[in-house]
């Protein structure tokens, strides 16, 4: 259970990103983000990293309150999440199996482990006979795939997508959100998945949290895209 | 115990895996460090050679004092023990007439009008003398006012070329002074001032190396990994930096010392060859150079690095 409450957050000395937020996630649940740009979609997500902290109110990670967290801390926090990105975020100079051995190897699994795991991920996701491509030799999509397997890899409770189709094309979109929708059905993860895509959030039919200039104005179940 | 080991393990294989992966990144760090340390390699030979050639130069000056026709075989003993015994002397030595004359033989042996009229007379008209050379050539004017402090030095001394008024030896050791004071205060200067620039350059290219990682090691701190975990891989590639550099500098050095080994010889006589000294101190010049080196490198790293580390 991810639960917000009170909620500020200004940059710098007055843009209100956030504005006093009450909202509550439960576990397993599929959550659609929607708002235009600046919206506060993005902090939303950062608070949950613990990228940013609130200015005001209470940011809770199942029993964890976590906009306390110190520095040292945060990396064990962050092993529990599984976080999709926009640009993909892939480290250039790793192939894609070590980008999701890397995710592995941080929480100290072993060589025979990671040997066994990451190529049935990768497979998961369509990028076997990828594995030893570095970033710079896939498209986008591919990209992206890589991306949700070194999400995935660690089983994580919550995934965080901020925008993983913004930079895909119609076709590739659609793959990664049925792999989301497959991963909630199948996995019982807890995703958060904030997009711009009105057609995405109109015919997956799940939770829609709409965001407009800081402020919750819309929270409905089996939601759609209205701003 | 398992993970640290893992941990270490991984980052000595990233570490050379990064070194490898951005190898002309490597290769341009690497050299900046090779110029500063062979810089500081040769900074320690020039200054140890020029230590010694002031050394041998303050080797060949002594004062000679000169002793009375008069006084007795034992009394010479007691003023030579007086003099042994002022802190500031190294040696004294009393050279008897016969030992003066031999001496002033040889030493104008090329010069025959010289000898053939000390040779005119019937006594041997060179006094006895006492040569003293002190521990440093700073000294000699202490160790001359104890001389004069001496009891029966009226009775004792006929003259000294070290006394007040006129004097060539005491020009000369002042002189000499001078010389080997400036030389080394600039020298050091100098080799400060130079080492600092080359630390600076070092530390600022291995930053520009780091600052090409900066969105790896956001993107690291994202997926949660550690600091330790972050920065275990950039302080191996600053050992490497380090190591690779000590390595080529001291190659260069090697060939460069041999090379210019002789011409130097001759310039700065009385000195050690410069091969012949690296020869000799290889360990203790390599061993420094890979100290810093290494430091430099992890130090820089390590540094740069955690300005990145703010997620």
């Amino acid at each position: 259970m991810i639960l917000f409450k009170n909620i500020s957050k200004i940059y710098g000395d007055d843009y209100l990103a956030l504005n006093n937020i009450n909202l509550k996630i439960e576990d397993g649940e599929f959550i659609v983000l929607v708002g235009q740009s600046g919206a506060g979609k993005s902090t939303l997500m950062k608070l949950i990293t613990g990228e940013e902290k609130p200015n005001q109110g209470e940011v809770y990670f199942g029993n964890n309150r976590i906009d306390t967290l110190k520095y040292k801390h945060l990396p064990q926090h962050r092993r529990q999440l599984g976080i999709i990105f926009q640009d993909f975020k892939l480290l250039a100079q790793k192939t894609a199996f070590e980008n999701v051995a890397f995710a592995m190897e941080i929480i100290g699994k072993d060589y025979l482990e990671i040997q066994r795991k990451v190529p049935r991920f990768l497979n998961i996701v369509g990028m076997g006979s990828k594995a030893n491509k570095f970033p710079s030799q896939m498209s986008g999509g591919e990209r992206q795939r890589v991306a949700i397997a070194r999400a995935l890899i660690n089983e994580p409770r919550v995934l965080l997508a901020d925008e993983p189709t913004g930079n895909l094309d119609v076709f590739n979109s659609w793959d990664i959100v049925n792999l989301l929708l497959k991963i909630n059905e199948q996995l019982k993860t807890t995703i958060i998945f904030a997009t711009h895509n009105k057609e995405v959030v109109n015919s997956i039919n799940k939770r829609v949290i709409s965001l407009d200039r800081g402020n919750i104005i819309r929270d409905s179940i089996e939601g759609k895209y209205i701003i | 115990m398992k993970n640290i080991t893992l941990e270490i393990y991984r980052s000595i294989k990233y570490g050379f895996q990064n070194f490898g992966r951005n190898i002309f990144l490597s290769i341009a760090t690497t050299s900046v460090m090779v110029l500063t340390l062979f810089g500081l390699g040769f900074f320690i030979i020039i200054n140890q050679i020029s230590d010694q050639a002031l050394t041998s130069l303050q080797s060949k000056v002594d004062i000679n004092v000169y002793i009375k026709e008069s006084v007795e075989p034992e009394n010479l003993q007691k003023f030579n023990e007086y003099v042994q015994q002022i802190p500031e002397v190294n040696t004294s030595e009393v050279i008897d007439k016969e030992k003066a004359l031999a001496i002033y033989k040889e030493r104008f042996k090329e010069n025959p009008v010289l000898i053939d009229s000390i040779q005119f007379l019937d006594t041997n008209p060179l006094p006895v003398t006492l040569i003293i050379q002190a521990k440093t050539s700073e000294d000699y004017n202490t160790i001359w006012e104890k001389i004069k402090q001496y009891p029966e030095f009226e009775e004792t001394v006929e003259s000294s070329d070290y006394s007040d008024g006129k004097n060539v030896a005491k020009e000369t050791i002042d002189q000499l002074n001078k010389i080997i004071n400036t030389t080394r205060s600039v020298g050091l200067v100098i080799i400060i001032v130079l080492s600092v620039i080359a630390i600076l350059i070092t530390y600022n290219t291995i930053r520009l190396t780091m600052y090409s990682y900066r969105n790896e090691i956001e993107i690291m701190r994202l997926v949660g990994a550690s600091d330790t975990q972050i920065k275990g891989p950039f302080f191996i590639e600053g050992i490497l930096f380090g190591v690779f550099g000590t390595f080529i500098s001291s190659l260069i050095l090697f060939v460069v010392v041999f090379l210019i080994s002789d011409p130097v010889k001759n310039f700065i006589p009385g000195s050690e060859p410069l091969s012949e000294y690296l020869f000799n101190n290889i360990l203790i010049i390599v061993s420094i150079k890979l100290l810093i080196g290494v430091a430099l490198g992890i130090g820089s790293s390590i540094f740069a690095i955690n300005r990145y580390l703010k997620v």
